[in-house]
Order: structure tokens, then sequence, then C-alpha cells
């Protein structure tokens, strides 16, 4: 754990410090857990909704969070599955298959303002919505946020081969997707 | 992050295309958005606050010394009342309560203050009587029927359901259905026992002499003329062409073994009999 992150949790300890360093602590990491949520649910409201939950549950469990794991791992924990619980209650809520979730999101990205047919980023972003859950979660995690394989296998609880084999799978999806559209 | 150039390099080992890619997500987040979340998350958390604020609470540690507290006050005799407090009888007053007594503790003051003696008395002798009273008005009904409210109690019913007459009800059988098959099959069985008694006993009373040979002898006789049977026996041994002497076997008796035999039967009898079956001069009186 980094010392800037120890001493915050020091901080959140204090009755009377509480609140400042659980701001600190948002500000630190809001807009990283931010765009890890966006990439995963795509629009702006639903990613503002599921961030405040990974936040206030932050609050409640910060108190109990053991220093054996880095805070940083943690919160990715909490925000990837606050992310997947999201999903999951979208799907039953409009009982729809797992396809047309996807279908589904990829409307989404297609109806941004912002939205691009001809440039690679959006295509990358329809892509990424061709992919399965766990698929999803791996390659994003380690291609926007960089992040090695021994933290990933702790964020999701699944082992450091399994991940790079979801990942290989991933890239070559893309791969697949960007070459034929 | 560390290792930045490894997984970049891992990327060009895979797919070269997708490595080629701007790694910036193209989604916009609506300004001052980052600015503003710390705020939003803190007003949440406020809320929750105050929800969990309007929930019952336990102060802290209460329940750490609960059962310890418990056992003190009952060991000082913490539940006699007070005369204050319950609004006892006379004799309860100077026992002062635990609160009154200065009492730290002041988990369960309201039952500190009540006594274990029930306040309420009953009439003296009131429950050797219960029982003999209830015996005697166990028979004694407080309620009555009007004058003559049996009698016309069945024409009131049949009025009021529109039947003239009551149609007699079905009797049930109160055998049960298994019960009433085992009957019907004692009935058959005895009528098969005697319908072959009754043929048995046809047969034997209609085919005896038959069966014996002296009836099919008899018959077969009948056919045979009389000068065929004159010759037969004519050949046949001469004992059997004698005429048949009586069944009665010859024995040799003389005349004490005929008095020893006669001698218990009275002379008026012997008279009789031989006034009716011959010359009185043959028997021996006694």
């Amino acid at each position: 754990m980094t010392i800037q992150d120890t001493e915050l949790l020091l901080q959140f300890r204090d009755p009377e410090k509480k609140e400042k360093a659980f701001t600190a602590i948002i500000r630190k990491y809001q807009e990283k857990l931010y765009w890890h949520i966006r990439r995963m649910v795509v629009e702006h409201e639903d990613a503002n909704d599921v961030l405040q939950n990974v936040f206030i549950r932050v609050w409640n469990g910060l108190e109990n969070f053991r220093e054996d794991s880095q805070l940083y791992t943690w919160l990715y924990r909490i925000a990837t599955n606050e992310c997947l619980s999201y999903l999951e209650q979208q799907k039953r809520k409009s009982s729809v298959s797992f396809d047309e979730m996807e279908a589904g999101l990829s409307n989404k990205i297609v109806a941004d303002k912002h939205f691009d047919p001809n440039k690679l980023e959006w295509k990358l972003q329809l892509a990424i919505q061709q992919l399965p859950e766990k698929q999803r979660v791996v390659f994003t995690l380690r291609y926007y946020d960089e992040m090695p394989y021994e933290e990933m296998s702790r964020v999701l609880d699944t082992s450091e081969g399994a991940l790079k084999a979801s990942y290989h799978h991933a890239v070559k999806k893309i791969e697949d997707y960007i070459l034929n559209h | 992050m560390n290792g930045i150039s490894e997984i970049l390099e891992e990327l060009r080992l895979l797919s070269a295309p997708v490595a080629a890619i701007s790694r910036r997500t193209p989604y916009e987040v609506p300004e001052g958005y980052f600015t503003n979340f710390p705020g939003l998350v803190l007003l949440r958390v406020a809320a929750q606050e105050d929800v969990k604020s309007l929930i019952y609470r336990v102060p802290e540690g209460y329940f750490d010394g609960f059962a310890q507290g418990v056992l003190d006050r009952i060991k000082a005799g913490a539940m006699t009342p007070s005369a204050s407090d319950a609004g006892l009888a006379p004799e309860y007053a100077g026992t002062p309560s635990p609160i009154e007594a200065g009492a730290p503790d002041p988990v369960s003051a309201i039952l500190t203050g009540v006594g274990r003696v029930t306040p309420y008395q009953a009439p003296e002798g009131y429950f050797e009587e219960l029982s003999p009273l209830l015996a005697v008005l166990r028979d004694q009904n407080p309620y009555a029927a009007p004058v003559g409210y049996f009698e016309h109690l069945p024409d009131t019913i049949v009025s009021k359901t529109g039947q003239k007459t009551i149609a007699p009800a079905k009797i049930i059988s109160l055998g049960s259905r298994a019960a009433r098959s085992m009957a019907w099959m004692k009935y058959s069985a005895a009528a098969v026992v005697a319908g072959l008694i009754l043929t048995v006993g046809w047969f034997r009373w209609h085919t005896a002499p038959t069966e014996n040979g002296t009836g099919k002898s008899t018959i077969e006789l009948a056919k045979v003329s009389d000068q065929e049977l004159q010759g037969f026996l004519k050949d046949q041994d001469t004992t059997l062409a004698q005429p048949l002497s009586n069944t009665t076997a010859n024995i040799d008796m003389n005349d004490t073994d005929l008095k020893t035999l006669l001698g218990d039967i009275p002379d008026g009898e012997l008279k009789q009999y031989m006034e009716e079956h011959g010359g009185a001069s043959d028997i021996a009186t006694n």
C-alpha cells in the first residue's frame, strides 16, 4: 500500500478527519473508477449511479478494510462487482438475454452524440461490447488501466494464467471485429 | 502503473492492429462532474447516516455487561419493590428501590420497581369453596326454552324448508363395503357346498345298487330266458343247485342250555308265545 493511502486510512478512522479523508480518497480514485465503469455500462448516467454506489460501499466498509491488500485493488474489486451487478440487474429488469443486452449496449454507443463510425476508438468500443463479460473486464483492466496480471488476479479472484488466456482471446476477437467491420 | 511498456509489447505481439488504436476512451463527461462528485457522494452518505439515526440504537457496549448487571441486581435483591414506586401496601414502605438507592445501572428501571407479590387479593376461603360451588352449578342450567318450543320445533322447521312431509331417511348398512362383499362370498360358498351335497346325494341314491352289482345283475338276468337259466343251474355244482335253507346258523343246544337261556323269561310270557307259535309240549317251562 502506498504511504499516501495508509495515511488516508488512518485519517478516515479518526472521526474528526473522516470526511476529509474520504473526500481525498474520492478525488484520488474517482476518475479511474469512473472510466472503468463507463467502459462497462457505456452511458454516463449509469456510470454515475454505479460510481456513487461504489463510494457508498467504500464509506461503509473502509473501517473494516484489511490493509494486507492495496486500497486501489480493493476499490477496483468493488467497482467491478458493482458494475456486473448493475448489468445483471438491468438484464433482469428488461428480461433480455445476454446477446440482446450486448446489442443494447452497442446501440447506446451508436446513439452517443459524439459517435463517429470512422474513428477506430469508437469501433474499438463496439468491439469490446461484443466480448463476453469476463473477457470485457479483463481486456479493459489490462488495455486501459494497464493493470498487471498479479493485481488483476486479486481484483477478479482468478489465476494469472486464466487471465492471460482471457486477455489473448479478447484481443483476437477485437482484432477480428476491427478488421471485418 | 508499472510495466506499461510490457503491456504494450504484449499487445503488439498479439495484435498489431489493436495496438495501433488510440487508448483514449471516446466518451465525454459533463463539465465539472469530477469536481462536484465528492460532494454528491457525501450528501448521500449524510442521508444514509440520517436514516440510520432514525433506527433504534443500543448504547455502545450495552450487551457486553448486560448479563453481569442482571446477576448483580438479583444478588443485591433488586427485585424488592418500594412502596413509592409501585404504590403497594404499606408493609413494603421503607424498602428503597435500586433507583432510589442510587443504583448506577438504569437498565430495566420499570421492572425493578415492580414487586413479585401480586397486589390483588381473593376473598377468604374462595379457593376452598370454588370446587363444591362448581359441582352444584353444573346441574343448574340458567337458560330456559319457551313453553312448547320443542313440540312445535319440527313443524316450524318443515314449514321453513317448504316440505309437507319428511321423506324417510335412507337406511345405509353400517357394514363397510368390504364387509358386505365378504357376506356375499360366504353366502356363495354355502350355496356351492349345499349344491355339491345335493348332487352327490342324488347320485348315491340312484346309482348305489348298480354300483355294487346287484341291480346290474338283476337287469342282466331279466334278459335271460327261463330255459337258459335252468340249463345253467343243472351245469353248476349241486350245492348251488339245492334250494337255499334259512340263513340262520345251526347251533347245537341241549336241554340244559335251553333252560339257562329261558330261565329269566316269566312263564306267562312263554305260554303266550307257545299259544301264538306252536305246541306247548315243545317248550320246557321254568
